[in-house]
């Protein structure tokens, strides 16, 4: 088989639900990269040459990785330690230098700064949110800001230069998501039921100013898509009267806006979204991405959304750490010839390949594109 | 008024519950009564969470209008002494620091007749090896949400083995990429979905439902 398309032709026919020349890959690879080229995490997290050296070597080792999905310029120490949604330990600062990055969530963000966001807005509250949790002054948060850009341009180029497609133009979290980080998960919940109003309220400014700020970053990376990650406000978590209140309204006019101003939405939905996928045919047909992280079944998926949205996913996490080659060449299989028929499917991790995935299963799910994964 | 709590707290009503906490107490009716009407709305909300009516986040507001409606009962009421059914030592296993899914499962879980003690995170084996003999627990739970965290999971079984203690105590797993290949994996008795999983699992192998 001999691929006709590039990334970029063969990506745009998964998106808009036609069938390319071959399935794209995509994996969401940057917790892996490091251990795979034998450098420390800590390197990886904190220079950003490292980094882009070991993104090269796993494409020469995999040049079937044809779609770079990396969101490491979020991740990048000098960035989420001064401007991430939660606070993070880092590996080499707090934690092991071969360590993975960890997420401390705790109550910053109490229930009276409701009313910041109400009265003075949500940028007010948000610089506050990261002087409290990262100690960031005025001058870190936009240093940070610009340090994010120069991280993710170099992304893009170097991706660009490998003949890669790269997915993200800008990043957020859906509105309810970005509010329960930094609430905290359990104390968010109650506010839901304690003040609903006023939650209602907030995430209305939220939305607005999240629209603005992937319009903003998408002028800046030039990329034209808009990554949206919603976990904690699923079928999973909320009710469906809740769901509604919650979160489809709002997931629903962040996806429109950016749709109207000609993006494609990745939708990075983790945790189990099964029983509100029907909500999803309310979008626009063949401009979003539906990204599982096999918590969802991606094969209800398949029946719901095909022709509709793309789907992106999903082999588990666990499989690729404790499975073996194998079972990872069975469940790919599976993935191409149920997920991929006709079209409309991009192969990928189930949110990330792990740091202690086997390298002999990464092989396995990078090869199983090469036997699997074309439609020609 | 003892249906109405019940039912109160199965429809996440806080005020009526608190209203009528109040009632019973002024009743007279003793706090482990009242403590006992709670925990069936707790069984309520339990139904209508496998009913797929209620979620995670309906679980954790029943948790927290049960706690709330405890607390009401002030000096009256003492937590150590409501009569729990049975005891669960619960923690985030070594290397890894997140917190929130074993928080949700240790306050489902007291909110449903189980004491429970919360070792905390990055909990090093020997811990998990002291509370077993410590509190003489019917379950421990170990989670993570690392897949690197696996191997402290497997650790912390063998060690429970190693020390003799595995006849006593049945071993469940949880936590975001854990599932069934992971509780083979790592040797443990039990996976759970979510808290509510946990909660049913526990009350099923203990013959009270």
């Amino acid at each position: 088989m001999k691929e006709t398309m590039t990334a970029e032709e063969r990506l745009t026919a998964a998106i808009s639900c036609r069938v390319p020349d071959r399935v794209p890959c995509a994996p969401l690879i940057e917790s892996y990269a490091a251990r795979y080229v034998g450098i420390t995490n800590h390197r990886f997290m904190f220079d950003l040459d490292a980094a882009m050296d070991a993104f090269n070597e796993i494409h020469n080792d995999f040049p079937v990785w044809d779609c770079n999905r990396s969101i490491y310029f979020a991740r990048y120490g000098p960035v989420s330690e001064k401007i991430g949604n939660t606070r993070v330990k880092m590996p080499g600062v707090e934690l092991a230098p071969d360590a993975l990055y960890q997420f401390h969530e705790y109550e910053a963000m109490t229930r009276d700064d409701y009313d910041v966001i109400l009265n003075e807005g949500f940028k007010v509250l948000l610089e506050s949110f990261w002087h409290k949790v990262h100690g960031s002054s005025p001058e870190d948060i936009t240093e940070a800001q610009a340090k994010r850009i120069v991280v993710w341009n170099r992304e893009i180029e170097e991706s660009k230069r490998r003949g890669q497609a790269f997915l993200y133009g800008s990043l957020s979290s859906l509105p309810s998501d970005t509010l329960s980080m930094m609430r905290s998960i359990q104390a968010f919940f109650k506010d839901l039921f304690q003040i609903p109003d006023k939650v209602e309220a907030a995430l209305d400014i939220v939305t607005d100013f999240l629209i603005a700020s992937h319009k903003k970053a998408i002028a800046s990376t030039g990329i034209k898509t808009a990554f949206i990650a919603g976990t904690r406000c699923s079928g999973q978590f909320l009710s469906k009267k809740n769901f509604e209140r919650f979160t489809w309204p709002y997931l629903k006019k962040m996806v429109n806006e950016l749709v109207d101003d000609g993006n494609i939405i990745y939708l990075h939905f983790d945790s189990n979204w099964t029983m509100n996928l029907e909500y999803l045919l309310d979008l626009p047909r063949g401009k979003v991405v539906l990204e599982c992280d096999s918590a969802t079944d991606i094969f209800k998926v398949k029946e719901i959304l095909h022709g509709h949205t793309c789907i992106l996913g999903d082999v588990p996490p666990a499989m690729m750490t404790v499975g073996s080659a194998p079972e990872i060449d069975d469940y790919c299989k599976k993935l191409f010839q149920v997920v991929g028929k006709d079209g409309g499917f991009i192969f990928s991790t189930g949110c990330t390949l792990p740091m202690n995935a086997k390298n002999e299963n990464v092989k396995a799910f990078f090869e199983s594109v090469k036997k699997y994964g074309w439609y020609f | 008024m003892k249906v109405e709590v019940a039912r109160a707290l199965g429809d996440l009503d806080e005020q009526k519950v608190l209203a009528g906490v109040y009632v019973l107490k002024e009743q007279g009716i003793s706090p482990l009564e009242i403590v006992a009407q709670l925990q069936a709305g707790m069984e309520v909300v339990g139904k209508k969470y496998e009913n797929e009516e209620y979620f995670l986040s309906e679980l954790i507001m029943s948790a927290d209008i049960f706690k709330t409606a405890v607390d009401s009962l002030g000096d009256a009421f003492i937590g150590g002494n409501v009569e729990t059914i049975r005891t669960l030592v619960i923690g985030t296993v070594s290397g890894d620091l997140h917190d929130i899914g074993k928080n949700i499962v240790t306050t489902v879980m007291s909110c449903n007749g189980f004491r429970v003690y919360d070792l905390g995170v990055d909990v090093p084996v020997e811990q998990f090896v002291d509370a077993i003999r410590e509190h003489n627990p019917e379950f421990v739970g170990l989670s993570c949400l690392l897949t690197t965290a696996f191997d402290s999971m497997k650790k912390t079984v063998e060690e429970i083995q190693r020390a003799g203690l595995q006849d006593r105590v049945k071993i469940l797993i949880g936590g975001g990429p854990v599932d069934e290949s992971v509780r083979k994996y790592v040797g443990a008795d039990y996976y759970c979905k979510n808290a509510q999983d946990a909660v049913d699992l526990c009350r099923r192998l203990l013959g009270v439902c």
